[in-house]
């Protein structure tokens, strides 16, 4: 976006937001928030089953999902957004999963129901329309294809995971993430502490690695988006974050612990992590318990404490951290607003006026030797003519932003719906009268 | 190379105590909004029906625009305010706040902020869902009489001011973050060359400027310096403010076409890439001022001061 090359590199290459700038009033109390791919919507999910989409540049809600009906009738547990921004994905705890076209939201556009209640759902990245679920008290994951009218639901489970059941109890799974360079393996994590590496094919599902980390639930597996990193975050108050690498054909795969994250003096357990971007330089948690209100951020390849994100009055549940706006979002347990923290570029004043320069301190005006030379004023207009010959592209738009971000994608606008205005001033008319 | 032909004459019939001042396509083509008085007239194109607007302004209106999604106009008036009529709906919102008479008007992509800039030197940003003032950039000295905003990125917004000054804005936090000017001299021995009119290339990399000495420039404004300049030949201090708009063929080898309106009724059109003379026409019976023009895909709509409102499609020749 042109406003970045136009500030000061250095603070718009910052590499992680440092200030509260934002705070999303929210009624209802939310469980769970997605920013859309491009940063400029939030989705927040709450506990009375309702969805509610914020537009980030006015800090309001524009919309609810299910107008006419179809919502969640229980808490919403988990958000995804599809990679164009036009589909999002809810799970919640009444037994449900659906689709949101934005589009025409006043109805979920497909649902599927499961026996009990959803942990997480989001989208695969292996082909438009899949997702992988986990369900409450299920030994796999679930493999969910809304392509036809139909949802098809399949077992994440190998033939491999059939001999290991009966020597071992892996417990249930909980959590589950894509791999975002190889898009056919999902990774999972189970209530006893096992890490698994599913690889979906045409001809069924292989088990590609399996081990055991803790002797704990897990609580969310996150991976880079480089796809050389993971942190898996449970219930025994750690953090563990592993290296991972995976051979291309797939045959080797290796995942070595690299760094554990504690509260050495609180003890207290994380309510959600979440990576920096590319290669995950930094590891971000909100901490659980009524005292603490702060968002911890270390370096990966340290290990060290670098940043408290301070500002908000209560605990912090969900965190999302968006890389085309470089915010990090996340909702407050007690009131249920959402708070953002962005990265703050001070005013350049020497914008103001094409040869002004900011200078630190005092200089002194020396006339330099050719500075009112004619000869120098005939080289200028000779550069001028130049610049007049050079050919300019009018039409080409710019493939990454000065962060590295993709911008080939056109993000979905989200249509706004005149109706609810033309409601809202009729509202506020009769209150008047 | 390639060259207008006429579609529609007249779209509007002139009423002559008026003075018209905006015209401009719907982003869908459907339509024609054309501002006339305190009124907005819209034409179908298809059915080729007008149908009237009434708005609640006590003054003519400026300039208008639509929203990216065709179904809003926000008009801009001498009254200081500014109305967004919904084509069904009718009024939304009006929205106060500047002291002077309102002068131009742009939507961000999503449409969910409105821009507004006014003889009160300022340009403010409002909220289109609740018709809320959410900033205001004052950093101009003379009316800001044209911005823009490119489609394909929010992020960053023109304006263009009598006070000779081009500025780039951050549209999120309302700093400023570039200044353009008439070159180094920008204030000569006449006082400075007043900007009427600034537009953005379709990639949001180029800004085109007309300023009120009939000269029209491109700049590279992120590196600051003019790349392309375009003489009409009657090189003079300018009284209007004439339209101007880009038109890119749709032929993608083929260069976009700088089209811009004189004061006696003329058009003209340039290769912006190499800054040959492509075409120049006469738009209107009376000879008065083009104050209207707007392309958009292979259409140009122009409008007179005089009501003249006409539409041209561009075709490519082989």
């Amino acid at each position: 976006m042109a406003n970045l090359q136009l500030q000061d590199p250095f603070s718009v290459l910052k590499e992680y937001p440092e200030k509260l700038t934002q705070i999303l009033v929210s009624p209802i109390y939310t469980c769970c928030i997605r920013f859309s791919p491009r940063g400029d919507y939030l989705a927040a999910g709450c506990s009375n089953g309702a969805i509610v989409i914020y537009d980030i540049d006015t800090a309001k809600p524009i919309t609810m999902l299910g107008s006419e009906g179809g919502c969640h009738i229980r808490s919403v547990q988990s958000l995804s957004w599809s990679r164009c921004g036009r589909y999002l994905l809810s799970s919640g705890r009444d037994w449900w999963i659906k689709v949101w076209d934005l589009q025409s939201r006043s109805r979920p556009l497909k649902e599927h129901k499961f026996d009990s209640p959803i942990w997480e759902c989001h989208w695969s990245s292996r082909a438009p329309w899949e997702c992988i679920s986990t369900v409450l008290e299920k030994s796999y994951a679930y493999v969910v294809d809304f392509v036809g009218e139909e949802a098809i639901v399949q077992e994440l489970k190998s033939t491999l995971d059939n001999d290991d059941a009966e020597s071992l109890d892996h417990g249930y799974t909980l959590v589950s993430c894509s791999h975002p360079r190889f898009s056919d393996l999902v990774l999972t994590g189970t209530s006893k502490g096992w890490f698994k590496i599913y690889q979906l094919r045409q001809d069924g599902v292989t088990l590609r690695h399996c081990s055991k980390f803790a002797n704990s639930n897990t609580k969310h597996l996150v991976i880079s988006q480089s796809g050389d990193r993971i942190a898996i975050n449970s219930s025994d108050r750690t953090i563990r974050q592993f290296s991972l690498f995976i051979s291309d054909d797939m045959e080797h795969i290796n995942i070595e612990i690299e760094h554990k994250y504690q509260d050495v003096i609180n003890k207290l357990q994380w309510n959600s992590i979440f990576f920096s971007n590319n290669s995950a330089e930094y590891l971000i948690a909100s901490t659980h318990g009524s005292s603490a209100h702060d968002i911890y951020l270390w370096e990966t390849s340290s290990g060290t404490l670098v940043r408290v994100l301070e500002g908000t009055e209560e605990e912090l549940l969900d965190i999302d951290w968006n890389f085309y706006n470089m915010c990090i979002a996340a909702n407050g347990i007690e009131t249920g607003n959402i708070y953002i923290w962005s990265i703050v570029i001070p005013p350049k004043w020497s914008a103001l006026a094409p040869d002004f320069e900011e200078v630190d301190e005092n200089i002194e005006y020396k006339e330099k030797e050719d500075e009112f030379d004619e000869s120098d004023v005939l080289e200028q207009q000779q550069e001028l003519d130049e610049a007049e010959e050079t050919e300019i592209d009018l039409r080409a738009l710019e493939k990454f932003d000065v962060r590295g971000n993709d911008l080939t994608m056109k993000s979905f606008i989200i249509p706004i719906e005149y109706s609810d205005i033309v409601m809202l001033k009729m509202w506020d008319g009769a209150g008047a009268a | 190379m390639g060259c207008f032909r006429l579609e529609k004459l007249a779209l509007v019939v002139p009423n002559s105590d008026i003075l018209y001042t905006a015209a401009k396509i719907s982003p869908d083509g459907r339509f024609i909004a054309i501002g006339e008085d305190a009124n907005v007239l819209v034409h179908d194109l298809e059915k080729a029906r007008t149908t009237t607007y009434p708005t609640a302004h006590t003054r003519p209106i400026a300039n208008l625009t639509w929203s990216p999604d065709s179904q809003c106009i926000a008009t801009a008036c001498d009254d200081f305010t500014i109305t967004i009529t919904h084509l069904v709906y009718g009024e939304l919102h009006r929205l106060t706040g500047h002291t002077a008479p309102v002068t131009a008007l742009v939507y961000t992509p999503k449409g969910n902020l409105l821009c507004s800039c006014s003889v009160d030197e300022s340009i403010k940003v409002w909220d289109t869902l609740e018709g809320r003032l959410l900033r205001t950039m004052s950093a101009h000295s003379e009316s800001v009489v044209s911005i823009d905003i490119p489609t394909c990125d929010a992020s960053v917004l023109a304006s263009g001011s009598y006070d000779g000054l081009i500025r780039v804005f951050d549209t999120a936090s309302g700093h400023c973050l570039k200044t353009l000017t008439y070159d180094k001299d920008w204030q000569s021995e006449n006082g400075v060359v007043p900007i009427s009119q600034v537009k953005f290339s379709v990639n949001g990399k180029y800004l085109l400027v007309a300023s009120l000495d009939g000269i029209i420039k491109i700049w590279d404004y992120l590196q600051g310096r003019v790349v392309r300049t375009f003489r009409s030949g009657v090189s003079s201090t300018l009284k209007y403010s004439c339209g101007m708009d880009f038109l890119y063929p749709a032929d993608p080898t083929k260069p976009p076409v700088v089209v811009t309106g004189t004061e006696d009724g003329h058009i003209y059109c340039w290769d912006a890439q190499d800054k040959t003379l492509y075409q120049e026409l006469l738009a209107t019976n009376d000879n008065s001022p083009l104050m209207c023009i707007d392309c958009r895909e292979q259409y140009m709509c122009s409008l007179s001061l005089r009501g003249d409102c006409r539409l041209y499609k561009w075709v490519d020749d082989n």
